[in-house]
C-alpha cells in the first residue's frame, strides 16, 4: 500500500513539473522552428490578429496616436515576466516611453498593484489586468511575456520575448529611431 | 546514499520535463557544439529524456538500483563531455540544461555537474544496493522536487499564497 501511494506522489510531482515545463518556466524560451538570430524574441502563435481596439484603457490611453505602439503584458506569476519587469525599471523603455505601454494580468487587482509597486513599474503606462480580461477577452493572448503591436490601433504582431532591447529592436515602436535601443 | 540517488533523481525529472516539452532549445544548444551543421531532431532530444525517465525509476527500486546507477554514469559523463565540448567551443546557445530557466549555454556547470553523476554512479555501485527502499526513494524524490520547484518559484508561489489568504479572509 505504501508503495503504492508514494508511486501516485511521485506521479503527481512528475505531472507538476511537467506542467511547469509547458508554461515555459523550467527553460529559456526559443522559437520551435529553426533557430534565428535571437533566441530572446519569437513570434506568438496564438492571438487574434487584426482585431481592433475600441476603447484602450484609461492608463494607456496615451498610446491612441494612431501610430505603431506596443503593449507588454506581463503577468504577476511568471518568473520570467519578473525579470523583464527589472529590465524595464531599469531604463530599456528609454526614448520609447510614449509608444509602449504594460498591461499586467493578475488573478486580484491588489497582486498586480503590488506587482508594480514591487518591479518599479509606476512610472510607466501601465494598466492592471484583472483576470487578463482585456489581453485574453480582447485579443485572445493567455501567455507572457507578449508583446502586442497595434498599427494604428490594429492588432498587427505578437511575440514573445525576454529581453526589452531584443524586442524593440524587432518591432520598432514609433520613436524607436531616436531611441539608443 | 538515499539523498544521494533523490538529488539526482530529482535534477533527472526536471531536466527530461524541460526537454521533452521544449526539445528545440537543446537541438539549438547541439547544433552549436557541431559548427551549425545538421540540428538533432527533436525526437532524438525527448529520447534522450526518455533515458532519464528510464534512469530515475531505475533508481528508485532497489532490485534496478545497480542498472540504474550504470545509467547515470552513461548520463553523467555524456553531460560532462558536452559541458567540456561547450566550454572549449565557447557556446554561447541557451541549452535550457537540467530544467533550470536561464540562459546559460553548455559549459562549468555540465561538467560538474556530470562528474557529480558519475561520482554517485561510483558511489552506489561500490555500496550496494541497499539504499532505501522504493517508497521511500519516491517520497522523497517527490518532496525534493516539489521543494526545488517552489524554491525556483517562490514568487508566484508568494503571490499564490497572498491570493489564497485574502480569498479565505473574505470568504
Amino acid at each position: 500500500m505504501t508503495i503504492v501511494l508514494a508511486c501516485a506522489l511521485l506521479l503527481l510531482t512528475a505531472a507538476v513539473v511537467l506542467l511547469f515545463a509547458m508554461m515555459g518556466e523550467l527553460a529559456s524560451r526559443t522559437s520551435g522552428a529553426a533557430p534565428a538570430a535571437s533566441t530572446e524574441v519569437s513570434p506568438l502563435e496564438e492571438y487574434r490578429l487584426g482585431a481592433v481596439v475600441d476603447e484602450w484603457p484609461e492608463p494607456l490611453r496615451a498610446l491612441d496616436t494612431g501610430s505603431r505602439v506596443v503593449v507588454l503584458v506581463l503577468s504577476t506569476v511568471c518568473a520570467t515576466c519578473a525579470k523583464v519587469a527589472a529590465q524595464i525599471s531599469g531604463g530599456a523603455l528609454e526614448g520609447v516611453a510614449d509608444t509602449v505601454g504594460i498591461a499586467v494580468s493578475c488573478a486580484e487587482r491588489a497582486d498586480g498593484e503590488e506587482f508594480v509597486l514591487r518591479n518599479g513599474l509606476a512610472d510607466i503606462p501601465t494598466y492592471v489586468d484583472e483576470r487578463g480580461g482585456w489581453v485574453a477577452g480582447s485579443f485572445s493572448v493567455t501567455q507572457s511575456p507578449t508583446a502586442l503591436v497595434f498599427d494604428n490601433g490594429v492588432l498587427s504582431e505578437g511575440y514573445l520575448f525576454t529581453s526589452v532591447a531584443e524586442l524593440l529592436r524587432e518591432v520598432r515602436p514609433a520613436g524607436t529611431a531616436r531611441a539608443a535601443v | 546514499m538515499t539523498l544521494l540517488n533523490v538529488g539526482v533523481a530529482a535534477v533527472l525529472l526536471r531536466a527530461a520535463a524541460a526537454k521533452t516539452v521544449g526539445p528545440s532549445v537543446a537541438a539549438s544548444a547541439l547544433q552549436e557544439l557541431t559548427g551549425g551543421r545538421r540540428r538533432p531532431a527533436d525526437i532524438v532530444v525527448r529520447m534522450v529524456a526518455l533515458l532519464e525517465v528510464a534512469t530515475l525509476v531505475l533508481l528508485i527500486a532497489p532490485a534496478t538500483r545497480p542498472v540504474g546507477y550504470g545509467a547515470v554514469a552513461v548520463l553523467g559523463l555524456s553531460f560532462a563531455a558536452l559541458g567540456a565540448a561547450g566550454l572549449l567551443r565557447g557556446s554561447d546557445r541557451p541549452c535550457g540544461c537540467f530544467g533550470v530557466d536561464n540562459d546559460k549555454p553548455l559549459g562549468t556547470a555540465n561538467v560538474i555537474t556530470g562528474l557529480a553523476f558519475a561520482a554517485v554512479a561510483l558511489t552506489g555501485l561500490l555500496a550496494g544496493p541497499d539504499a532505501g527502499s522504493a517508497a521511500t526513494a519516491a517520497t522523497l524524490t517527490s518532496a525534493v522536487s516539489s521543494g526545488w520547484l517552489l524554491v525556483t518559484h517562490r514568487t508566484a508561489a508568494a503571490t499564490a499564497y497572498r491570493s489564497f489568504l485574502r480569498r479565505w479572509g473574505s470568504a
